[in-house]
């Protein structure tokens, strides 16, 4: 990569007043390393705790559910995303993305939409009803990551797709949590 | 670090197991045994004493380890053996302040588990402690201490 090329990227993150950027394959062990590097970066008050708990979540549904997949260094096949997060100056803005197969997708855009039509109060008896049940079908964790992004970012999260290729969309969350 | 972790959850449980022998031949003299010990805070699970002398638990710290019912299964365990061994109260003191949403269930479990000990005529209460400022850790007591038996006094630090 010539310097030019590495300015861009420089100069992208600084005018997006970017904190962090991690874009690969996300197992356990780097999801812990990249929450204590946010932890160092910028300590643990309540504030940060909310921005943290958003970006576990992203983190970990990346590795549980993103369609592009690696193995890790310890063996297990981990998925693949991209995570930002960035210093908006009132608030952080937590975004991540990846890719989900096609055919995955009409059923994750009804979970998206549902999300979106309940305010915070609904959000939370969402929660309470979801967290007492069965997790989902095919769900790896307790099935409750995008409900609690929705809760913890006051509903304004931000669900979004976009075609990347014949067989794949491009699935992103963006949420802001004020300092 | 969480390897070497599960390495002294093990040798914690091997004790454990050792531990039952010796107290099934004191409960034949009338004397039973419940043992107390200490997991520490790592950077992925919370400090868990379990004080089977004073009658206590406590949780302290935050989870967002992978398999959150692997590391509270002790506690499940501690407190079924703490009960048969003839004991009728157990005061908790809690102050987790992150949960991810797989260990907020593991730990809902915790608190359905405690709620059957309750039926069944033991005595528990939980003091749920949460920083001034903490919405988050307020909302998780206040969402933790619904539809429970168990009584949760919540206090802010």
């Amino acid at each position: 990569m010539i310097a030019t090329e590495v300015l861009r990227h420089y100069a992208q993150a600084k005018t997006t007043h970017i904190l962090m950027m991690f874009k690969g394959g996300l197992s356990q062990n780097i999801v812990v390393d990249l929450g204590g590097l946010l932890q160092k970066r910028l300590g643990f008050d309540a504030k940060v705790r909310k921005m943290f708990s958003i970006f576990v979540e992203m983190a970990q549904n990346i590795k549980n559910y993103s369609d592009e997949k690696e193995i890790s260094n310890d063996g297990a096949e981990v998925g693949v995303g991209i995570l930002l997060l960035a210093d908006t100056g009132s608030h952080y803005e937590l975004s991540c993305g990846n890719l989900v197969r096609n055919e995955k997708v009409p059923t994750l855009k009804a979970q998206c939409e549902y999300l979106k039509s309940l305010d915070k109060e609904g959000l939370k008896a969402y929660h309470e009803e979801r967290i007492d049940s069965d997790p989902p079908p095919g769900s790896k964790g307790a099935g409750l990551g995008l409900i609690d992004i929705s809760i913890k970012s006051n509903a304004n999260a931000v669900f979004d797709f976009v075609r990347y290729d014949n067989d794949y969309v491009f699935f992103s969350i963006t949420a802001h949590v004020s300092k | 670090m969480w390897n070497k972790q599960a390495l002294e959850q093990a040798n914690i449980c091997a004790a454990r197991y050792a531990d039952k022998w010796y107290s099934k031949i004191l409960s034949n003299y009338g004397v039973t045994m419940v043992q107390s010990f200490v997991i520490e805070q790592t950077d992925q699970t919370p400090r868990l004493v379990l004080d089977a002398e004073a009658g206590t638990m406590e949780l302290v710290g935050i989870c967002y380890v992978e398999d959150p019912m692997d590391f509270f299964a002790v506690a499940f365990e501690w407190m079924d053996e703490y009960f048969a061994s003839g004991k009728t109260e157990l005061h908790c003191v809690i102050n987790i302040t992150y949960l991810n949403t797989a260990a907020s269930k593991a730990f809902r479990s915790l608190m359905r588990h405690m709620d059957q000990h309750c039926t069944s005529g033991r005595n528990i209460t939980i003091t749920w402690y949460y920083e001034d400022g903490d919405d988050d850790a307020l909302d998780m007591g206040n969402f933790y201490s619904t539809n429970l038996r168990v009584p949760i006094t919540i206090e802010c630090v």
